[in-house]
């Protein structure tokens, strides 16, 4: 099924090439969303290394921190 | 009644009397169908347009003198247009228009120069300050993207979207600029801040395809009030994005704060929304910021 766009207030089926840059562009940002969750992952890992090394959980550094 | 001249000698009768004082008590009038031009004739009196289409009263030059007035009424459905003739200045504060049942009063400072004193208001002219409308609301529904071409124009530095919608399932809505009807995917770059609850969240986005402008859970419409800076100017665009995101059947409001950049010095005409899965539903307008007051 063509993909719909609302051109300047008309919805109608993309053209092939505007389907075709649509679905690139879709890989590319599907690959930014996987850079994006991995670093908020990393981030997470890397804080929680922290807090094993401290030997806190995060409720209490909540407590203590704010 | 036009205007007399006496000389020295002459008798004034009582007609004349009373003609003078007819045309003092109630203005002698006189009523257009079409175009005019007006006549000397026309000093002290009231002349009336009454079409049922736009005509136009000309003002001529070197006909009249300091001191001169001529009253201006429109009866007719169709606009009456005060003009300056070749070689005539006319000024007013309003525009020179007047639309049904609308009045004014042109007092000639000179024989080539005027002033029309609108003495009701006038037509409606083009809004030159505030926020104006550039493209009127304009719904979608179950789409994958949408395009709004030719709105970023020199008329307007700044730009206001009001955009609303609501995706098909859990899904970002991202945002680029586009230049003669293709959008630019590279070089967005965006700082986040969000906040539900008691919890927030922030992150940075660099040197991205699009700028995402927001998430929606699939079931509530979100709302965004997205500032545009200078879009249409040859320099990085810079975009300020407040959104509010109702969930868990708004009870918890989730809201958020973005900015960010397109680094690109491209002169942009137009803007589009997209979701890189599924459908999105929605409606938006835009708005541009009057550079005069």
């Amino acid at each position: 099924m063509a993909l719909k766009i609302n051109d300047n207030g008309t919805t109608r089926n993309m053209t092939p090439d505007e389907e075709a840059a649509h679905l690139a562009w879709v890989e590319i940002a599907e690959a930014e969303t996987e850079a994006r969750v991995e670093a908020v992952e990393a981030k997470a890992a890397a804080r929680q290394a922290v807090l094993d090394k401290l030997g806190l959980t995060a409720d209490e550094v909540v407590a203590l921190f704010g | 009644m036009a205007k007399q001249s006496f000389t020295s000698g002459q008798t004034l009768t009582a007609a004349q009397m009373n003609d003078l004082q007819t045309n003092d008590f109630n203005l002698t009038a006189t009523t257009k169908t079409a175009d005019a031009t007006l006549v000397v004739g026309d000093r002290g009196t009231r002349v009336i347009g009454n079409a049922g289409t736009a005509i136009t009263f000309t003002v001529p030059n070197s006909t009249f003198t300091a001191g001169d007035s001529v009253q201006v009424h429109n009866i007719g459905a169709g606009t009456v247009t005060v003009a300056a003739g070749t070689g005539l200045t006319l000024n007013s504060a309003d525009v020179l228009t007047l639309g049904q049942y609308q009045s004014g009063t042109i007092y000639f400072t000179s024989a080539s120069a005027a002033l029309l004193f609108p003495t009701a208001k006038t037509a409606a002219a083009a809004s030159s300050s505030g926020l104006v409308c550039v493209k009127a609301e304009t719904s979608f529904s179950a789409v994958t993207s949408v395009t709004a071409d030719n709105v970023f124009t020199s008329t307007y530095r700044n730009y206001l979207v009001q955009l609303q919608f609501v995706t098909s399932a859990e899904n970002d809505v991202v945002m680029k600029f586009r230049a003669s009807g293709t959008a630019t995917s590279s070089g967005y770059n965006r700082q986040l801040a969000t906040f539900e609850a008691t919890t927030s969240f922030v992150s940075e986005l660099a040197s991205q395809s699009s700028y995402l402008i927001g998430h929606s859970n699939g079931t509530f419409y979100n709302q965004f009030n997205i500032n545009l800076y200078a879009p249409q100017i040859t320099q990085p665009t810079v975009i300020n994005n407040f959104f509010t995101a109702p969930v868990a059947n708004y009870t918890t409001i989730f809201i958020g704060q973005n900015g960010g950049v397109q680094t690109d010095s491209t002169a942009f005409d137009g803007i589009e929304w997209s979701v890189a899965t599924g459908t999105f539903t929605g409606v938006y307008a835009i708005y541009g910021y009057s550079k005069t007051v």
